[in-house]
């Protein structure tokens, strides 16, 4: 059974920490909440699917992530958060490279569930059911909600186009 | 998730369909240099270690019950040859030693001695309380149906 974790551990650690990373824009406290995901599947192991162990880290991860975030921003500050991040400066000109840190922002500065959306989907490549799942929307959703996510990053990119 | 199964791309509509505009294909090249990040060995080195600590945190119920290295129904013969050593242990009978005996032997006596003379004291109470009421007794219905005379007075002081 260990080695079977220790496979989904090589398997998954990635994709829950580059989420992690997006969600708490804090590397130890992503490392913490990646350990207590880790935590909860070796524990609840035998009774996941082993078909959705991604999926089910992934749902776990973020919902842990949300809850960090709620104690960290009690008030106002959540609510902050909630609306918008602040994204670098226009970067008129911009080489490409810079263009996708100017991304990465852009993603930080959605709020939930667009973020974890786009950085499933897109960045993850997870499929929409996997998605649809991770986050608890229904197939029709995760694909309006990604098309406003992307319409609001094409919107941006608009600006900072030279 | 296309319809034949292929993923879709970023950018690409659920059916298959390209993306629309140029700024559409540049967010898919932009989506497409943000690798996965990897995550830090300090990490995995945690990650790691899970199965280590949770096992050191379980209770010895948990560890009993836990997958070892054969199958779960081995503990049930294992549990039962256990309980029957147990029985047979406790059910065996054993040889008291020379102490042993002398000690239980003191005991008795001592015991004896004791219900020996509760019995004696017990005796005499019954005497005392038994030999006072029945005499009471006798002499109360006796006076209750001889006439008392002047006579009978005399008689019984002379």
């Amino acid at each position: 059974m260990s080695r079977k974790f220790r496979q989904w551990v090589d398997e998954y650690q990635d994709q829950a920490w580059t989420l992690a990373r997006y969600l708490l824009k804090d590397s130890a406290e992503a490392q913490d909440a990646c350990q207590e995901a880790f935590v909860k599947l070796w524990k609840n192991q035998d009774r996941i699917d082993p078909e959705r162990i991604r999926p089910w880290l992934m749902k776990v991860t973020r919902n842990l992530c949300l809850d960090r975030l709620r104690r960290r921003h009690p008030t106002q500050e959540w609510q902050e958060w909630q609306q918008a991040d602040e994204s670098p400066g226009p970067m008129q000109g911009a080489e490409q490279q810079q263009l996708g840190e100017w991304l990465k922002h852009s993603i930080n500065g959605l709020t939930e569930p667009y973020r974890s959306l786009v950085v499933l989907r897109d960045v993850h490549q997870h499929s929409y059911e996997e998605v649809a799942s991770v986050l608890e929307l229904s197939l029709p959703q995760v694909k309006v909600y990604l098309h406003r996510a992307r319409k609001q990053l094409r919107e941006q990119l608009a600006e900072v186009r030279p | 998730m296309t319809q034949d199964g292929r993923e879709t791309r970023p950018g690409e509509q659920g059916d298959g369909a390209p993306a629309e505009t140029p700024l559409d294909r540049e967010l898919d090249a932009l989506f497409a240099q943000l690798d996965i990040e990897r995550a830090p060995p300090g990490l995995t080195r945690r990650l790691y270690r899970i199965p280590q600590e949770q096992r050191g945190r379980r209770s010895w119920w948990q560890r009993l019950l836990a997958p070892g290295p054969g199958p779960r129904w081995v503990l049930v013969p294992a549990l039962a040859v256990a309980l029957l050593a147990v029985g047979v242990a406790l059910m065996s009978p054993r040889q008291p030693s020379q102490e042993e005996i002398f000690q239980a032997r003191h005991d008795l006596a001592v015991a004896f001695s004791y219900i020996d003379r509760a019995g004696v004291l017990t005796g005499q109470e019954i005497q005392a309380v038994l030999g006072g009421e029945l005499r009471h007794t006798v002499k109360d219905n006796l006076s209750k149906h001889i006439p008392f005379t002047e006579q009978s007075r005399k008689e019984e002081t002379t």
